[in-house]
């Protein structure tokens, strides 16, 4: 049964319609993200959970329970602001207190709960610093202890990682994502960075344009997108114009250019887009290979080779682990190739139209 | 560029500046400070000797003590109504719409658009016997009204006058506030109320409290109002050096009596500042 339940949530200011019919279940304990770029509507959806945005329309039911016209002081939920908002004339155990003090909670029960919470995330030692005098992380985290240590039945994630640099950042999701394990608590976080929701949560809404786009598991979402915007939005792709020329059972033929080959799927005949993923695409010796290209550039990014191929298709990126071997070089003559499941044909999002 | 004429230029670039502060502010306020022990005798004038005697007949005199005692209350008073209605009068201001925003900040910021006498003569037509307010009691015989000469009447017409230097202040620090941490408090459970006062007071505070140091400081100063509305009846220091330099003529004990309200407005201002520096140096840096 659903925990929290958004009934067809829709949210208009003036002729903008921010988010439109944005239906979703969640169960207790699930992890979900927002995802989609700025102005998609999923930081509206967040504030209508919260209760700082009235919804136009649609009900948000908790536990059984209709919270819609509830003031978000009476809501109880957890939320971690993208600033973080800290109170910065409290210390970290006054900020922590401070929702247990709106509750009336005791003081030896309070100081008990706001040292576990300290613990939680490895702040005890700081617990009599200002705001100020924490790096961005620690603020972070003392945000995080703050909005759980009110056990709140729904946790909410604004862009919480956003201001971190990239090393923290993947720390903190690796963190977050234990606390989370450990409590159990419901989370949704909203966030524009395609990595931090599917390295996170259970479930990923895509959103784009206030609409819902797709709502899956982050492997599902990225090995089989609904359409070419959360094919493109989630990892690199290479995108390609195309047609299907035939079709049987559960095979496809597909052209792009001059270039044909068959792939598995179901579309119907006419214009599709073509999506492979550069991960998924092979470099062979010249010759060998569905297409021939010649590589234009080549970047070094560490852990993996980028490399940007010239062939009919039109640019094509393809990346390549870093063995440990040489690189290709660049104008070198290749093959490219790839197994047939990793040609995915995709219904071209609305939002191109 | 040698080291030392890159050292020597900051001074070399300000000089200009320096000097004009040091001839018209240092010198004459020097020459006052000298003016101050001189002698003075009502048919020789300023005498040409020094001693302390101006200063002790102040400091020994009743007259002088009221006189100080009334300018120092009416100072902490005029600064206390500026906290009470500047600050709120500032958080309403900065959660206003677009257009009234700065519609009501123009308003607020009016008064210092006028000069100071123009202004406080409008409150004599207000507040004096023969003021609208006065008038308009009698023709309801509502009995008669009179603000003029009056320590209320001095002390309105100077909040007028210098709460928008409250406002600018509060409003100064209303803007670094994250409008985040409003609801985070919301989020946590507090009503309204509770997080105005225990999470946007404490950090508008040191803004309520520096305004509270311009207001005070330029109250204690004051001149025009308290001549105007509190005539030669209601004397504060400032008029009343004014009296000693143009009426009695005894330049000297006016000097001394304006050394003393700098020397006292400095002291004031100078431990209020400390003890402010103290309480918020750690949290605010």
């Amino acid at each position: 049964m659903a925990f929290l339940e958004l009934q067809h949530l829709h949210k208009r200011y003036g002729d903008f319609t921010a988010v439109a019919d944005m239906h979703l279940d969640i169960t207790q304990g699930e992890f979900i993200s927002l995802l989609g770029p700025s102005g998609c509507g999923k930081t509206t959806t967040l504030q209508m959970i919260a209760g700082f945005v009235e919804p136009s329309r649609g009900k948000v039911i908790l536990d059984g329970r209709d919270i819609t016209a509830l003031k978000p002081n009476q809501r109880g939920l957890g939320i971690v602001f993208q600033s973080y908002a800290l109170f910065p004339h409290m210390t970290v155990a006054e900020n922590i207190s401070f929702g247990l003090e709106m509750r009336k909670i005791p003081r030896a029960e309070r100081r008990r709960r706001v040292q576990d919470a300290l613990e939680l995330v490895h702040l005890a030692p700081f617990a009599s610093r200002y705001p100020r005098q924490l790096s961005g992380g620690q603020r972070q985290r003392v945000a995080l202890a703050r909005a759980l240590v009110i056990q709140p039945p729904v946790l909410l994630l604004d862009e919480p990682l956003s201001n971190l640099d990239a090393k923290l950042r993947e720390d903190m999701q690796l963190e977050l994502r234990s606390i989370q394990r450990r409590l159990g608590t419901t989370t949704i976080l909203v966030t524009h960075d395609q990595s931090e929701a599917l390295s996170l949560s259970d479930r990923i809404v895509v959103m784009n344009q206030g609409q819902m786009i797709q709502v899956d598991a982050p492997f599902q979402t990225y090995e089989h997108p609904g359409d070419s915007f959360v094919s493109d939005f989630l990892g690199k792709t290479n995108l390609l114009d195309g047609e299907i020329i035939d079709r049987q059972n559960d095979q496809v033929r597909v052209r792009v250019g001059s270039i044909e080959w068959d792939a598995p799927g179901s579309a119907q005949l006419g214009s599709v887009q073509v999506s492979l993923r550069p991960e998924k695409l092979l470099l062979t010796a010249p010759a060998a290979g569905r297409v021939q290209g010649r590589i234009q550039t080549c970047l070094f990014l560490g852990n993996h080779w980028l490399y940007q191929i010239e062939c009919p298709l039109g640019e094509i990126l393809v990346t390549r682990p870093n063995d440990g071997g040489d690189s290709l070089s660049e104008g070198a003559q290749i093959g490219l190739d790839w197994p047939a499941p990793a040609c995915q044909i995709l219904a071209r999002s609305s939002a191109d139209e | 560029m040698s080291e030392t004429s890159s050292r020597k230029q900051p001074y070399l670039l300000s000089a200009p500046a320096l000097i004009l502060f040091l001839a018209l502010l240092g010198a004459p306020l020097l020459m006052t400070l000298l003016l101050s022990f001189n002698g003075f005798d009502f048919n020789r004038g300023i005498l040409p000797e020094y001693s302390w005697a101006n200063y002790w007949e102040v400091l020994s005199d009743e007259y002088f003590h009221e006189i100080f005692l009334r300018t120092f209350g009416i100072a902490f008073a005029v600064t206390l109504i500026c906290m009470l209605l500047g600050a709120p009068e500032a958080y309403i201001l900065s959660r206003m719409r677009k257009p009234w925003k700065s519609l009501f900040l123009v308003i607020i910021l009016g008064p210092l658009l006028i000069s100071v006498v123009v202004r406080t003569l409008g409150w004599a037509l207000l507040i004096g016997g023969n003021g609208v307010i006065s008038q308009t009691l009698k023709a309801l015989d509502l009995g008669s009204f009179n603000l003029m000469f009056t320590t209320t009447g001095v002390v309105i017409a100077l909040v007028h006058v210098l709460i928008p230097f409250m406002v600018l202040s509060v409003w100064a620090s209303l803007q670094k506030l994250d409008p985040a941490v409003e609801d985070a408090g919301i989020s946590l459970g507090a009503s309204q109320f509770t997080v105005l006062r225990r999470i946007v007071l404490p950090q508008v505070m040191p803004g309520i409290l520096s305004g509270g140091m311009i207001v005070f400081a330029l109250t204690a100063s004051a001149f025009a109002t308290p001549s105007i509305i509190g005539g030669r009846r209601l004397k504060v220091v400032a008029t009343t050096a004014y009296d000693e330099y143009l009426s009695t003529l005894n330049w000297p004990l006016g000097a001394a009596i304006a050394m003393l309200l700098l020397l006292a407005n400095i002291v004031i201002i100078a431990s209020y500042n400390r003890l402010l520096e103290r309480r918020y140096a750690r949290i605010f840096g």
